[in-house]
């Protein structure tokens, strides 16, 4: 799910990665540490980090947004969890393999017909496979292998938790990079390179696996309150992002099933 | 005779006319400003004292005024001493050679919060003031002040509340008045809690008299 405040978490993450471009074990760009941070710095740590000499990035949304207007409804993969259970076919024969890990669920394809066990709480690899084998007709288990006979075509799949998102608007929205500085050095040695590296990036990544684009529109300085040892310096990023909803789902077990009844009807 | 004998008379002068005239207070002298009325601090159950707005008796306070005159033993006062009975609390902030003793009676008890957040290195995610609850500091806040007696009355014009809601109020201007204690300084942007309401330090004074501190109101 995506929204304003997965755009705050990524632009924090993309500043982070530009003002120590070899991580914070390492010195920044500016030679003295810097804050980053979503919101609004407390003005007493302010006030503690610029007599300190050190700088404090805040990332803010403006008022400034709009809807963009058309975009496309459809569901789209965020993410499908990774199969800890197998299910090996051999011949007539299925051999139930892996790690229990919940929730997953094994089905076996037999001539065409789906079967489908879900693992649960307690559940073996053996358990699964006797589980599994009982649904099957002329199916019998001994430990993890389930034998078939009668059997003229056979497959297995593993079906597992999938995440899914769909857009539902899409946001034209401007966002502050505010850059604290107690020296006019260190806010330019930041502001440099903050602004070459945003108006290089054209896309990042939300945490949904959706896609926001990118554009620097502003970049300000203001010394107005160099008396307290505060230099600004404000980019401005123009973020088009989408609003999505997730869903919770499974990875699909048996596409032929489906297919039958839609050629078909079902019975 | 020097002007320390005549104050030495003059303050026993104060007593005997306590005696006369005072009623019974306790007296408590903390050097901390981390809940100063408490039995550890208490130095006299028999403090007799009487507050006044001027020597003849003959005025009242009013609205808006905090600050009396004290008739009590000045040779065993100290500015920044409480003295507490007959259903108020008072602070000494006023003690000067062969002037009147001069006190300040308290409405409220506060508890002062320094809001702060964390300045490593790096992304530290969200800040701002995470007010917490009724139990629960503020996160990353600091106590610097707590059950403070003070002087909280009302100054002034407030500002329009920024939340804009149809049945918001302005936030209100207010003088605090409280004693220096314990060396706590105390800045722009503290937070003043009384019960549950939250006030912010605009100017903070620090004289003789203790501190004199500018706060608005803020609400939801």
């Amino acid at each position: 799910m995506a929204d304003l405040s997965d755009v705050m978490v990524a632009l924090d993450s993309l500043v982070t990665s530009y003002v120590y471009p070899n991580g914070t074990s390492q010195p920044s760009v500016a030679g003295v540490d810097i804050t980053i941070l979503q919101g609004w710095p407390i003005p007493a740590a302010l006030d503690t980090a610029l007599d300190n000499g050190t700088a404090v990035i805040s990332i803010y949304p403006t008022m400034v947004s709009r809807e963009m207007g058309m975009f496309l409804r459809e569901w789209q993969i965020s993410s499908v969890a990774v199969p800890t259970l197998t299910a090996a076919v051999v011949n007539n024969t299925i051999t139930i393999g892996g790690t229990v890990t919940l929730p997953q669920a094994v089905m076996a394809v037999v001539n065409n017909i789906g079967y489908s066990y879900r693992a649960v709480l307690g559940d073996t690899l053996a358990t699964i496979a006797t589980n599994l084998a009982a649904l099957i007709p002329n199916a019998t288990a001994v430990g993890t292998v389930i034998t078939i006979t009668s059997v003229h075509t056979l497959r297995t799949s593993i079906i597992v938790a999938a995440v899914r998102s769909m857009e539902v608007n899409r946001m034209d929205q401007f966002f502050w990079l505010i850059i604290h500085a107690p020296t006019n050095d260190i806010r330019n040695a930041i502001g440099r390179v903050l602004n070459a590296q945003f108006s290089y990036l054209i896309s990042f990544p939300l945490a949904d696996n959706t896609v926001a684009m990118n554009w620097v529109v502003k970049d300000d300085i203001t010394d107005q309150l160099e008396e307290t040892r505060l230099y600004k310096r404000t980019l401005q990023l123009k973020i088009q992002y989408p609003i999505t909803i997730t869903q919770n789902t499974n990875t699909l077990g048996d596409v032929y099933v489906n297919s039958l009844e839609i050629q078909h009807g079902p019975s | 005779m020097d002007g320390i004998k005549i104050q030495e008379k003059v303050y026993k002068g104060y007593a005997i006319a306590a005696r006369k005239i005072g009623l019974i207070y306790s007296q408590y002298r903390s050097a901390t400003a981390i809940q100063p009325i408490v039995v550890g601090n208490r130095i006299s159950t028999t403090f007799y004292a009487s507050f006044n707005v001027s020597w003849d008796y003959m005025k009242s306070s009013k609205y808006g005024n905090a600050v009396f005159q004290c008739v009590a033993d000045g040779r065993v006062l100290q500015v920044g001493d409480y003295l507490v009975g007959q259903g108020k609390t008072s602070f000494i902030i006023g003690m000067e050679n062969l002037l009147p003793i001069l006190s300040v009676e308290c409405n409220a008890i506060a508890t002062i919060q320094r809001p702060t957040q964390l300045t490593t290195k790096g992304s530290v995610g969200y800040v701002g003031y995470v007010a917490g609850n009724s139990t629960t500091l503020p996160t990353n806040s600091t106590v610097i002040m707590q059950d403070v007696p003070i002087s909280i009355l009302e100054n002034g014009r407030g500002m329009a509340n920024p939340n804009k809601l149809p049945m918001d109020s302005e936030w209100g201007r207010w003088l605090v008045l409280m004693p220096y204690l314990g060396s706590v300084q105390i800045k722009v942007a503290d937070v003043i809690k009384i019960g549950t309401d939250l006030y912010t330090v605009d100017s903070n004074e620090l004289t003789d008299f203790g501190w004199r501190i500018r706060a608005k109101r803020v609400t939801v």
